[in-house]
């Protein structure tokens, strides 16, 4: 058989009906023309569009962990203290009246939001966890964080220790092993009134 | 939280100190944005108890607090700072994108689009809080 001069009918048509071809693809079609079937529709190289998946729970608190040493200026915090000391003035004193009910003053403590409040560690196990003092700026199931008068964050654990809390006239302790639940639960949860053994 | 509530002679407000956290949540991720330099990840920390706060007390936000908190990464959107606000056209709409994650927004500009929550006609109470 003699070979065809220039391009064969066939070779031009694939040319002309197939879009978007480069020439080194075009010569690799018409290598494998003898051989192999074409596709004349052209395959789109489709980017694939990937979900945004949610950051794990992980990762967001090593973001926070990460962003937090910027911020640990204890002078900066104080709007958020002003905000909590209003807050809780607005819950403690129900109904315009002047005095406080002791009553409902335990309820509404445990209760209450405690991001922004000044705690300090009156009694614990570790003998370098005493005598520490701050304002609370995240709290989870297990720890608090704090920002300490000499403009350093602690994490500081809830077991095996006992917080105290001023506001006021009122002094209000917290016994830490008690007290180890997330904050959103902590609305719905009822307290047993002994301490078990 | 509903519309902002308080205590007329009368009526009664069940769930109250889950109303006044959630505000109190609410102006704490405020502030933490206006804190120098930005921290975003302390107002989406507070952004998220409050939401798992709802959630956990069957207590449901109102649309015009939702339409501030992105739906992706719970940041606080604020225009200018957070997010961007642009217009479009055919259908007119306006576009949020958050400037966190990249997740946008669109609200179709119509007049005869209003919430349910925004007709007067199905308000039934206002109850306004108390000042001690």
């Amino acid at each position: 058989m003699e070979e065809p001069k220039g391009l064969s009918f066939v070779e031009q048509f694939v040319k002309e009906k197939v879009p978007d071809l480069s020439e080194k693809k075009l010569e690799k079609q018409l290598v494998n023309l003898y051989q192999k079937p074409i596709l004349l529709l052209c395959e789109k190289s489709g980017k694939v569009k990937k979900k945004k998946q949610k950051k794990s729970l992980r990762q967001c608190k090593a973001d926070l962990k990460r962003a937090l040493t910027q911020n640990s200026n204890y002078a900066e915090y104080e709007p958020l203290r002003k905000m909590w000391s209003e807050y809780i003035r607005e819950v403690l004193y129900v109904g315009g009246k002047k005095q406080v009910d002791m009553k409902m003053a335990q309820e509404v403590f445990l209760k209450a939001d405690l991001h922004g409040a000044v705690i300090s560690v009156v009694l614990s196990n570790c003998k370098h966890l005493e005598k520490t003092k701050g304002t609370i700026i995240t709290e989870s199931k297990n720890m608090f964080q704090i920002v300490t008068l000499k403009n350093t964050i602690r994490n500081i654990p809830k077991k095996n220790s006992v917080f105290e809390i001023i506001f006021e006239n009122l002094r209000v302790t917290i016994f830490g092993d008690q007290f180890c639940i997330k904050p959103s639960q902590r609305l719905t949860k009822k307290f047993k009134n002994y301490i078990p053994v | 939280m509903g519309k902002k509530k308080g205590n007329q002679s009368g009526s009664h407000l069940q769930k109250k100190d889950v109303y006044q956290r959630l505000n109190y949540l609410y102006q704490a991720a405020h502030f933490a944005i206006s804190m120098q330099p930005v921290n975003k990840e302390l107002s989406k920390y507070y952004t998220r108890t409050m939401k798992t706060l709802a959630q956990k007390n069957v207590v449901r936000l109102h649309p015009h607090v939702k339409r501030t908190i992105c739906k992706h990464c719970d940041l606080l959107l604020i225009p200018g700072v957070t997010c961007t606000y642009r217009n479009k056209g055919k259908p007119k709409q306006t576009v949020v994108t958050c400037q966190g994650c990249g997740t946008f927004r669109r609200y179709l500009l119509n007049i005869d689009n209003k919430l349910w929550h925004d007709k007067p006609e199905n308000i039934a109470n206002v109850v306004m809080c108390n000042k001690s």
